[in-house]
């Protein structure tokens, strides 16, 4: 195994032990939370790069880029 | 109103009008492997289409329906999407169809504490990983492969693999789980 996939595979392995040692509820609650939170730090970017745009225009933004990335997704599958 | 605010508006709903349901996709994989992003909820519903149309009237905003039913090729079942005013995320209602093992994990699912205070029912690990592998053998995502791989992993000896393998094998999924497994056991 080489360094890149010895590190990827320890990396999951942390990620394996985090699990188990959250609760249910924790990990209900966690899918929706991430992507909330990602959402607001493309928000933030997008009111950086684009700070004349009002939050509809920030919206619709968001909206085309998480569509971009389904499409992405989809063309990608195996 | 957030993403689970909204699950537990429709958990709180489908309860309260007596209609048989279970969490599915990222949701319950979430809760049996290793959290991730998901920017939808899907339910599994069993129930006439015409109770399930009083449900999508019965939702209050911030909770929106999409009056069209669609048509789920891939698991020939009926589908509806509820929308959160202002929010990218959104629930896909799911008819429950007449599959064999789409029947088996909805009388295998189990009710869990899924919010403080909220009860609701989710489908059982073995079930995640056959559905996730089921997908993943079928085409679709990457990530349903990842999911069941890490469902695998956490559940670790805590898993009833005579029924993983049956179902496995009635749905031509038996190389991905092999591959699944050896992932799992790295």
């Amino acid at each position: 195994m080489n360094e890149i996939a010895e590190l990827a595979r320890q990396i999951d392995r942390e990620k394996i032990q985090r699990a188990r040692a959250m609760t249910l509820i924790e990990k209900f609650r966690a899918g929706a939370e991430l992507f909330e939170e990602a959402c607001e730090v493309s928000r933030s970017g997008i009111r950086n790069r684009q700070p004349e745009w009002n939050e509809d225009q920030v919206e619709a933004e968001l909206i085309r880029r998480l569509e971009i990335g389904r499409r992405i997704e989809a063309a990608t599958s195996r | 109103m957030k993403g689970n605010d909204a699950v537990k508006s429709l958990v709180a709903t489908l309860e309260r009008l007596g209609i048989d349901y279970m969490i599915t996709g990222s949701y319950a994989s979430n809760v049996h492997g290793v959290p991730r992003s998901t920017q939808d909820a899907d339910f599994i519903i069993e129930a006439p289409p015409e109770e399930v149309s009083h449900l999508l009237a019965t939702l209050e905003p911030p909770l929106q329906a999409d009056p069209q039913m669609l048509f789920e090729t891939i698991t020939s079942s009926l589908r509806w999407v509820v929308r959160l005013d202002r929010s990218p995320f959104v629930i896909e209602l799911f008819l429950l169809n007449t599959h064999p093992f789409d029947r088996s994990r909805f009388d295998r699912r189990v009710r869990e504490e899924v919010l403080p205070g909220s009860m609701a029912w989710l489908p059982t690990a073995e079930d995640v990983i056959v559905q996730k592998l089921r997908w993943s053998a079928r085409g679709k995502r990457a990530k349903d492969f990842a999911d069941a791989c890490a469902v695998i992993e956490v559940q670790a000896g805590n898993l009833d693999w005579p029924y993983i393998e049956k179902w496995c094998a009635e749905l031509d999924a038996t190389a991905a789980l092999a591959e699944a497994r050896a992932i799992a056991d790295g």
